[in-house]
């Protein structure tokens, strides 16, 4: 059986002979009635929109009334609990102790410098790494991204394909965990034109965990989009309660090249057991508000956080005080509690002059968590509003449509699989404020207040929705009904990801 | 827009666009209703296009636009699909694989009839729907990790 036998199903689709006239007669029945259709339509909107605020009150009254709110740490200090009874319960039991947290910098934190290796032939470069959910799955699938990059001078490679052997190797605080994939040497090398002449650069998308029967290394082209996948020959799930708090080791343990007959050709890498990069994905889970934040170096010993200068500090704002208190976000996360449920920002950085990257955690109300008809109204997103030096608002700043799970829809995770939180990447861009269709650049200065935004969901198309969102929080007249969960200085244009402590 | 110009157009994209719908909806009617808002807009359209291969990933867009929207609407998620289009298969084979990637998230039906019916690059599937190429191959890897699942060793994608 193969993919041949859904074509042959899919060519024998076709539309009834009757949907062309009707499709033909439309342009002239539109055309005729084209005011009065206007006119209707606008009439059924304006009851849509009526039902709709009114259905949004009526479940926002219904859940103040019930006073549905979860406090915003009680399922994370479940968890961490849970966690440390597991570590003391597993202390001494295992044959490798875990390593030492501090020797992990956190992925989002890591210079330039400390996601790249360098090689007499290249260079490679931890791109990118996350934690995803499938909503509609049920393992949490970590996916690298590895940029391989050949001196220029280098002899090109194309036609040659390129096998990657890896090694993860994931701690997490009860027991270490190794995953080997080159063993028996199950899985596929790579598609042969993977390097085009004269294009030196690719990526390579890690999958992690491998499952069997499925795809363990997923490789693209870094422009061109060629798509091969390899299979797995081990079977690993992630064990851990969270495995957004797992530290992580890369290690590559060989990068060949070979010629089309499958010999090695050449020799990139060969691993020895070194990991080529360590890190941790996510902050440490947060601790107790009385206990005194661990202070965090690079393997080198290098403060990143003092480096970063004032002007891109960052500030929050508690709901009920008037005057921001700064503060900065890398430090420690920003939680707010709404009656929808609580939201917790890990990070935000601008990643240049028109896109902020925000990670954070959304965790619904237990009123929503049980009212699935409820929680089926709402949905809830991060979105900003920006504020040029003079204090006008210039823009706004609204997430991807590709982001599959932005907006959250909070009866999406509920359904899956009872999870009790969704963690979420966003990119948030400067649009205009106006017109969501126009892009943006972010000032040179000013601020940038980001909010949670909620609303109902259904029958809202994406842009019904965007209105919405610019009525609600981007009106200058209007004031969202929630403060801002956090104000973002702009300053002089830099960014975070371009910032060079020395 | 010319009668005859409209009807060259319909006949060009009507099964591309119905077969869109169909693997989003997985129902006739909606199929066929999204079809007719698809063409309709298309027919107000005055603007050229370059080529033919941007007209059609154009309406693919605007078919797969509409598909989320009836998706999101309230009379759907309250509504029973009907699987009428099962009896486009023949062989076993084509049964079993036409349900199991039926039986997928609507987003990976999607991304699977895109690549390998329509044969798009997962760079032009990221521009029909919007989506990074990342996202792409992240829904395309679920989607072949689910088939698999689903249909075991037998199934050669």
């Amino acid at each position: 059986m193969n993919m041949q036998d859904f074509r042959h199903a899919a060519d024998r689709v076709k539309i009834a002979d009757h949907c062309k006239e009707e499709v033909l007669g439309m342009k002239q029945m539109t055309t005729t009635r084209k005011p009065a259709i206007r006119i209707a339509a606008g009439f059924a909107a304006a009851a849509a929109s009526l039902a709709l605020v009114c259905g949004l009150g009526y479940s926002v009254y219904r859940m103040k009334q019930n006073n549905a709110l979860i406090p915003a740490t009680a399922p994370m200090e479940e968890q961490v609990a849970a966690s440390q009874n597991d570590t003391s319960e597993a202390a001494g039991s295992e044959e490798e102790a875990a390593p030492d947290d501090r020797e992990y910098p956190l992925f989002s934190r890591m210079t330039e410098e400390q996601r790249t290796k360098t090689f007499d032939w290249g260079t490679i470069t931890l791109q990118d790494c996350s934690i995803e959910r499938a909503d509609d799955s049920d393992d949490p699938f970590m996916m690298c991204s590895l940029g391989i990059r050949f001196n220029e001078d280098e002899e090109p490679v194309q036609k040659d394909r390129i096998k990657l052997d890896t090694t993860y190797w994931m701690y997490d605080t009860t027991q270490t965990h190794k995953v080997s994939l080159h063993e028996d040497g199950s899985y596929h090398t790579f598609s042969q034109n993977f390097i085009d002449a004269g294009s030196y650069e690719t990526v390579f998308q890690v999958c992690y965990p491998p499952l069997k029967n499925s795809s363990a290394i997923c490789l693209t082209r870094g422009e061109n989009g060629e798509y091969q996948v390899a299979d797995a020959g081990d079977d690993f799930l992630l064990k851990s309660p969270d495995p957004d708090y797992l530290l992580y080791e890369i290690q590559l343990d060989r990068l060949t090249i070979k010629d089309t007959d499958g010999n090695d050709k050449q020799v990139l890498f060969d691993g020895e057991n070194e990991p080529l990069f360590k890190f941790r994905l996510h902050d440490l889970p947060p601790q107790d508000e009385q206990e005194e934040q661990p202070v965090e170096a690079d393997p080198d010993g290098e403060e990143i956080i003092e480096d970063v200068p004032e002007e891109e500090a960052v500030a929050t704002q508690a709901p009920a005080e008037a005057e921001p208190e700064p503060a900065n976000l890398l430090d420690q996360p920003v939680v707010k509690e709404y009656n929808f449920g609580t939201v917790e920002l890990y990070d935000a950085y601008f990643i240049d002059d028109q896109q902020m990257k925000v990670r954070y955690r959304f965790m619904p109300a237990e009123k929503l968590q049980k009212d699935p008809e409820a929680a089926a109204l709402l949905m809830c997103r991060l979105g900003g509003k920006v504020y040029d030096a003079e204090g006008m608002t210039c823009g706004m700043l609204e997430s991807e449509p590709e982001a599959e799970d932005n907006p959250v829809r909070i009866s999406a995770f509920i359904e899956s699989n009872n999870e009790r939180k969704m963690d979420c990447v966003a990119f948030l861009t400067m649009k205009s404020a106006i017109d969501p269709d126009q892009a943006r650049t972010l000032p040179e200065s000013g601020k940038v207040d980001l909010y949670v935004a909620a609303a109902g969901v259904n029958g809202l198309s994406d842009q019904e929705w965007n209105l919405n969102f610019t009525e609600n929080f981007m009106s200058t007249e209007k004031q969202p009904a929630y403060g801002p969960l956090c104000t973002f200085p702009i300053g002089s244009g830099r960014t975070l990801r371009d910032h060079d402590p020395a | 827009m010319e009668q005859a110009q409209m009807t060259a157009i319909y006949e060009r994209m009507k099964n591309t666009v119905y077969r869109t719908a169909l693997s989003y909806c997985r129902n006739i009617q909606d199929a066929e209703d999204i079809t007719h808002d698809v063409f309709l807009i298309r027919f107000r359209r005055e603007e050229p296009f370059p080529d033919a291969e941007s007209e059609k990933a154009w309406m693919l867009r605007v078919t797969v636009n509409r598909c989320k929207n009836l998706l999101k609407s309230f009379r759907r998620r309250f509504s029973v699909p009907l699987d009428d289009a099962a009896k486009v298969c023949v062989t076993d084979a084509e049964h079993t694989l036409w349900d199991a990637v039926n039986a997928l998230p609507a987003k990976y039906r999607l991304v699977i009839h895109l690549y390998y019916y329509e044969g798009y690059s997962v760079r032009e599937i990221g521009q029909i729907t919007k989506r990074s190429e990342t996202a792409v191959q992240t829904q395309l890897y679920r989607a072949r990790k689910l088939l698999k699942q689903q249909l075991g060793e037998e199934l050669e994608l």
